[in-house]
């Protein structure tokens, strides 16, 4: 028997990573809850810039996914870690250089997309100087808990750490992959893909940022925490090594099922629906593995809402990888793309997964960091009522308002014709179901504050352990007895674990990535298709600026409602000039990839003055800042440049006379406005603002098949 | 140095056959503009073949490796979040609702 050695866990950097979870869950909670109502309210932009729609929906979703629960993956990680391996983290330093470096992104975040500084890649909007700094600080967490492994007084590595070790190379992958881009300035740049090649890569990201975030450091932190709480070990150890390698090779090929009916190959969308409906087994393997580790336990659910959370986490997980590959079968996904549908999925899986994982683990946790009893288990019951409710109030009226839309989209009279040509129909006729969803969200983010109340509170009544004392057996040299399974010794293999994992998860994404790159030289041209002016540049990246690709999609896809409400269904070869791609995935207005030449220049003027102008019951805000704003256009032969570089056919020099275009194009459209409007218009500067770019770029979209 | 081109004639900065040099133009209408058939002649389909086979191949091993491993080293595995020494907290357990 090996002499015990003496040594401590470190709590200091559990709890700080607690703290951030619980702050940054009620802010992202609290911008969501906003948006929600401003979808009802739109007047709730307060006529600025930095609180409209389209740049805080992005802050929603950063914050919900990187802030809180990037936070409580650390948490989680940071605990089990230590306790699983039986050993200190590797490094104080870095743990606290790991969380002070992720609390000044999401800083960082907060105050660039409010200020529109963004890109367009739905979860990665974040820019340049940003992306490296997540860069950075992943490494520093990840030498932090390899160096942790790699000083362990556990010879086996739990299931759990798998899914640790996983996670952190996935991401590491696709961070890298659909972050490389071109920098303009200190605040823009370009992607290095372009058009159906920027979008395959984004969705491959995209995705995955929901299975290798949101899923797999969850499931090791439900492999460790649930038998924790419930006193019992998990079900079977067989089913989770099932599970873990069948979840990370199958969950990287899913992502085109985001693109489905879209320019996509066939062939990929096809494979992203066959390897999304396969995700349903080892899913839900994973699923009962939790639930049944409850066996024998089943009395203690009713009384310990520890055990409630977490019972309803693992259900909610089961339910949306259910519903992920049922909305993957093409002929569902006709109809919920772009619907509310999507949403209401989503949030299952945040709302009920991450979060009530979360809430559970908190509710565990603090607990014990502070060496004392929960202040309340009533109110932590409440909270638990309370924010089961808020999820059945936040997702079901958004499945009915997903249905609604997509059937009034799709409805035909006998005639052939739309029963509602005009998409405002569609949108006031869910309203309602927004106020009720907006109603869950209330309750949800009660429970939540009733949560923060209940854990302080138990803080203040304990003393907190900030290097807890433990002893364990020094790591004793592996000695086999006997024939060895190859996989018994990758489970004490950290770095051939980290290997194995990266091929896995590498097969999928070569197979989809490399004939995208076969695809590069053989996007069909298509001869009218041109790149932008420089005034359409302009207005293009301040429909990025704003969001706008938020509720406004530009793919129209092959069906007849969509032809016959839009026009000519999309082209791949429309968007090979299209950095980044602005597909969009939700239609809270109408599809725009055919808006050009649609309405005269007054029109948008009007419309985007306030929309209710001419779009009476419109709920889009009003953007009033583009008729005031003078264009900076100073960074514009810095674009041509970088466009050049990436491709783009503009000519040699270009750059240097780009400025001069843009002038006239401006005047030509001030012009033909001045004259639409006549002495309703009176602006002397009316060339030189925002709103006149964004009125080229619009009436550009989706002309250059007629010219 | 080109002449500076102006709005809406785009066509003398970027003529037709500066745009996809080397490719043939394909008409504005035409179904053959669907990506979904751009790779037909490709011969890929190996690749999701190979993505198929791989995944059955990895699932077959992994399920004989699951289940002829010795259930002793099961047992403990699955038992180790219980087995740790956090002598300090141990109680707080005894605070939890019962």
């Amino acid at each position: 028997m090996a002499q015990l050695e003496h040594f401590s866990y470190d709590n200091k950097i559990v709890r700080s990573f607690a703290l951030a979870t619980i702050l940054w869950g009620v802010v992202g909670m609290t911008v969501g809850l906003w948006i929600a109502f401003a979808l009802i309210f739109p007047d709730m932009n307060l006529d600025t810039p930095w609180m409209t729609f389209g740049r805080i929906r992005p802050l929603h979703t950063n914050a919900a996914i990187f802030a809180f629960v990037g936070n409580g993956i650390f948490m989680g990680v940071y605990y089990s870690l230590q306790r699983l391996l039986k050993t200190r983290m590797f490094s104080d330093f870095l743990s606290k250089l790991h969380f002070w470096g992720w609390q000044l992104i999401i800083v960082a975040a907060a105050l660039t997309l409010p200020l529109g500084k963004m890109g367009a890649h739905e979860y990665a909007e974040l820019e340049w100087p940003i992306d490296i700094a997540i860069a950075v600080v992943w490494v520093v967490f990840g030498i932090n808990m390899f160096g942790t492994i790699l000083k362990r007084r556990e010879q086996h590595l739990y299931v759990a750490i798998w899914f640790y070790i996983a996670t952190w190379v996935t991401v590491t992958m696709l961070h890298i992959g659909n972050n490389l881009e071109l920098p303009v300035s200190l605040w823009k740049s370009y992607p290095v893909f372009a058009g159906v090649q920027d979008a395959l890569v984004q969705w491959w990201y995209g995705h995955n940022a929901v299975a290798f975030f949101l899923t797999t450091p969850y499931l090791g932190l439900m492999y460790y925490f649930l038998p924790k709480a419930a006193n019992r070990p998990v079900f079977s150890y067989r089913l989770s090594i099932v599970h873990f390698w069948a979840l990370i090779f199958i969950y990287i090929w899913a992502g085109p099922h985001h693109l489905l009916y879209t320019s996509l190959p066939d062939w990929a969308q096809s494979l992203g629906t066959v390897f999304s409906v396969m995700l349903i087994a080892p899913s839900w393997g994973g699923m009962l593995n939790g639930l049944l580790t409850l066996r024998g336990a089943w009395d203690r659910v009713r009384q310990d809402p520890i055990l409630k959370f977490m019972v309803v986490a693992v259900t909610a997980y089961g339910m949306s990888t259910f519903e992920g590959p049922m909305l993957s079968i093409k002929s569902v996904n006709a109809i919920s793309h772009f619907t509310d549908w999507t949403i209401g999925h989503v949030h299952i899986g945040t709302l009920g997964w991450n979060g009530f994982l979360t809430f559970g683990i908190l509710y565990w946790l603090i607990p014990r960091l502070y060496n004392t009893k929960l202040h309340s288990v009533s109110l932590a019951n409440a909270h638990f009522w309370i924010g089961t409710l808020g999820i059945l109030f936040y997702a079901i009226p958004l499945y009915g308002a997903g249905w609604t839309q997509a059937l009034m989209w799709k409805q035909f009279n006998p005639d052939g014709t739309l029963v509602y040509p005009n998409f405002l129909e569609t949108v006031t006729q869910i309203l309602p179901m927004y106020a009720m969803r907006a109603f869950g969200g209330t309750l949800y983010l009660t429970g939540v504050l009733i949560m923060v109340y209940n854990l302080v509170k138990t803080m203040g009544a304990g003393a907190f352990i900030g290097d807890e004392e433990a002893e364990a057996p020094a790591l004793q040299p592996h000695v086999a007895h006997g024939k060895e399974y190859w996989h018994k010794w990758i489970e004490r293999k950290p770095v051939q674990m980290l290997i194995v994992s990266l091929i896995v998860v590498l097969i999928g994404g070569i197979v989809e990535i490399a004939p995208m790159l076969l695809v590069e030289d053989n996007v069909p041209k298509i001869e009218s298709v041109k790149p932008y002016t420089p005034l359409e540049l302009a207005g293009r990246d301040i429909y990025i600026r704003e969001g706008c690709l938020a509720c406004h999609s530009q793919m129209i896809r092959p069906f007849r409602s969509e032809t016959e409400r839009y026009g000519e269904y999309s082209k791949s070869g429309e968007y090979i000039y299209d950095r980044p791609f602005l597909w969009g995935s939700k239609r809270t207005g109408p599809d725009l990839h055919r808006v050009g030449g649609k309405y005269n220049h007054a029109w948008h003027y009007n419309h985007m003055m306030d929309p209710t102008s001419t779009s009476s019951q419109s709920i889009m805000p009003r953007y009033s800042w583009l008729h005031e704003n003078i264009l900076d256009a100073s960074d514009i032969p810095a674009k041509i440049r970088v466009l050049q570089k990436l491709h783009t056919p503009y000519p040699k020099g270009y750059d240097k006379i780009a400025l001069k275009d843009l002038e006239k194009q401006a005047k030509k459209i001030a012009g033909e406005l001045r004259e639409q409007l006549g002495e309703d218009l009176d602006d002397p500067n009316l060339e030189k603002r925002e709103i006149i770019a964004l009125i080229a770029y619009l009436q550009r979209l989706g002309t250059d098949l007629s010219k | 140095m080109p002449l500076s081109p102006i709005y809406n004639d785009w066509e003398r900065t970027f003529p037709s056959e500066t745009v996809g040099a080397g490719v043939q133009p394909l008409p504005r209408h035409n179904n053959e503009l669907m990506f979904k058939f751009l790779l037909q002649g490709e011969d890929i389909n190996w690749m999701a073949v190979f993505g198929l086979i791989t995944f059955v191949l990895l699932f077959i091993v992994i399920v004989l490796v699951a289940f002829f491993r010795d259930s002793a080293f099961m047992n403990k595995m699955a038992r180790m979040p219980l087995e740790e020494d956090d002598a300090q907290t141990a109680h707080v357990d005894q605070n939890h609702p019962e």
